[in-house]
């Protein structure tokens, strides 16, 4: 089958319950891995319930018209977790999902790192620390041009090492862009290990705080922390970010919370284990 | 120009003999040797081979995170200080994430930094945000820098000692990981400014530097099956460059071709191309590297084979230029049609 037939958008939202989709959303993610033999799983697990929400149920896109002007703008500042962009895309039926069975395969569409190269993805988010300035230029764009759009952006903890995001987050605040919201995936963890061993972050929310930013902090592995944090963005003239509580590998017994898994092997050993230990409905398969 | 025929033990054919992590051991053998030398790290030590120092002296080795612009600046600190300091990440991020830092801290400064750019060029499988296809280019242009692009495990053995016995800056570009192992590390020696020749021919001579150098060899003796004879120049010190070098081996031939794991603009292929022109040397030319394109995140034979830097397609290429063919790279290109499973980072994956 050729790339171009598979990028085809096409199907719908199917209505299931959230719960449901963000099971499906990790089968998804743990067929990627199980396809490539690797994969940034971890990241995946840990941020499918944000993930979902947006996807499923927060952002303003139609899945038959993924480019559509007046989508909410999704920025994936952290590339690494585009595996789980993936899922949730071929959950949208923007892109087929057998698609994924190419998951940073040579060549594929699905690059490990996301890149705009990839259909459905706004901005390639390989070198880190860009995706917030990025998402400035959005917002900014969107206040100019009185846009009704909102920005998305989503970032990693680590991520915020890079100095680029500080003079963005000056930025985003003496702007007053209340039309911009900054998600983190705060799982504590880099590839070297945990944050606090190499460059603390903490106090993360104040540090937000005195910035002039609206913070939210909040359970990220919770649903309903999840959607109720996005469904109250302040619209006061300032920036928000939700600080989201995750764990990476959340969930899977040999996965959870590890250091050592930045990106790890999947065996189909791994893969079995995985699947048993997800619970929900096992019994409709991925693909 | 040295003369190197006795010191590659590689002949080209059936796949070079691989060495792993020769850096591991190098940089932890400079530290024994040396007590100003310091590490620093930007959210990677093990992946930039550099755990054995970290383990040995903890106390020179920093992991400052993800933060490669603050990590020259450090550097630059430290040297100032009187440390001997090796700043390690992948190519891509340590030469341009960090340009300004490096041009006004470490070049213009002129301090005693070594920068350590791993994964080059097709060896990033991690997509353009993650290949270095521009660092040479970069740092050529940077006064006060000194760049040597390793092409085996005994240039990468050798080349923390000859960067620390350089006083200033220093960009060494290395492949992490495996290496393959050309050079025989009795007979050969690297050093700043010196060029190799390690074949000898009379039809096309091949200038080369890096990982291309064993792929030159391969291609060489393909080229030899139908009777074209090869010259191989190889070139680490890509800067300063060996002029009198080059200069010889464009006499010895009726075609010039250099090898680039990098764009073809700014790289080794221009060096040479300028040593030419400077000299009022004229020879047939031509620039076989990435020309002028990004690629995508997948294995290095992959990106080999679209950028046509197989060496078969080195050969083929080569072989039209003799012939007379306008840009030639472009017909042995191989269109990515058919997705090869198993790409990406399949390397093991631990801190």
């Amino acid at each position: 089958m050729s790339i171009d037939t598979l990028l085809t958008p096409g199907g719908s939202l199917e209505k299931f319950p959230l719960e449901d989709l963000v099971i499906k959303l990790k089968k998804s993610v743990f067929e990627m891995g199980r396809a490539a033999g690797g994969g940034y799983i971890g990241q995946g697990l840990g941020s499918a319930e944000m993930i979902a929400a947006l996807f499923f149920k927060k952002l303003r896109l139609d899945p038959s018209d993924p480019t559509n002007p007046d989508r909410d703008r999704f920025l994936l500042s952290t590339g690494h977790y585009a595996i789980s962009i993936y899922a949730a895309m071929a959950e949208l039926g923007i892109i087929d999902r057998k698609l994924l069975e190419y998951y940073s395969a040579d060549g594929s569409p699905l690059e490990m790192i996301g890149s705009e190269t990839t259909p459905g993805l706004e901005i390639g988010g390989g070198s880190l620390g860009q995706g917030l300035s990025r998402g400035i230029g959005h917002a900014l764009a969107a206040k100019l041009r009185n846009h009704t759009w909102k920005t998305y952006v989503y970032m990693s903890d680590g991520e915020m090492q890079e100095g680029q995001v500080w003079e963005a987050a000056l930025v985003a605040a003496h702007q007053q862009l209340d039309n911009l919201v900054l998600i983190i995936d705060n799982n504590g963890m880099q590839v070297e290990g945990r944050i606090n061993k190499i460059t603390s972050l903490d106090p993360l929310a104040e540090k937000w705080e005195s910035f002039g930013w609206n913070v939210k902090e909040i359970d990220g592995n919770n649903l309903s922390e999840v959607m109720n944090a996005l469904d109250t963005i302040p619209e006061n003239n300032k920036p928000t970010i939700i600080i989201s509580h995750t764990v990476m590998g959340n969930g899977i017994s040999f996965l959870h919370d590890r250091e050592d898994a930045h990106y790890v092997k999947w065996s189909e050993e791994n893969h079995a284990k995985a699947l048993s230990e997800l619970g929900g409905n096992n019994n409709e398969k991925s693909f | 120009m040295k003369k190197a025929f006795d010191a590659v033990i590689y002949n080209g054919q059936n796949g070079a003999e691989v060495k792993e992590r020769v850096y591991t051991q190098a940089i932890k053998s400079l530290g024994e040797k040396y007590p100003d030398v310091v590490c620093l790290t930007a959210d990677m030590t093990y992946l930039l081979e550099v755990n054995a120092f970290r383990d040995r002296f903890p106390e020179r080795a920093f992991d400052l995170g993800v933060a490669e612009q603050n990590m020259i600046g450090v550097a630059s600190g430290m040297a100032q200080a009187g440390e001997v300091v090796f700043a390690h990440t992948f190519g891509c991020f340590i030469t341009r994430r960090a340009m300004d830092q490096i041009v006004n801290a470490i070049a213009y400064a002129n301090k005693n930094v070594k920068m350590i750019g791993m994964m080059p060029g097709i060896a990033s499988d991690g997509g353009p945000s993650h290949m270095a296809i521009d660092d040479i280019s970069l740092m050529r242009s940077t006064p006060n820098m000194t760049i040597l692009d390793l092409g085996d495990s005994t240039e990468t053995g050798q080349a923390a000692e000859v960067a620390y016995q350089h006083e200033g800056p220093v960009y060494l570009r290395m492949r992490r990981g495996k290496q393959h192992h050309l050079f025989d590390s009795d007979k050969y020696k690297l050093e700043i400014g010196e060029s190799y020749w390690i074949r000898e021919g009379t039809d096309i001579s091949i200038v080369t530097s890096g990982i291309m150098t064993s792929r030159a060899l391969e291609a060489a003796s393909l080229l030899e099956k139908q009777g074209i004879s090869t010259n191989i120049l190889h070139v680490p010190s890509i800067k300063p460059i060996d002029t009198e070098g080059i200069l010889e081996v464009a006499s010895r031939c009726k075609a010039l071709i250099t090898l680039d794991n990098h764009n073809v603009i700014g790289g080794l292929g221009t060096a040479v191309g300028e040593v030419l022109l400077e000299n009022n040397f004229s020879v047939p030319f031509y620039k076989i590297g990435i020309q002028d394109k990004f690629g995508k995140a997948s294995s290095e034979s992959y990106l080999a084979k679209i950028y046509g830097l197989e060496p078969e397609q080195i050969a083929q290429t080569a072989k039209a230029f003799l012939d007379g063919k306008k840009n030639p790279q472009e017909s042995v290109l191989i269109e990515p049609q058919l997705i090869v499973q198993g790409g990406g980072w399949q390397e093991e994956w631990k801190n």
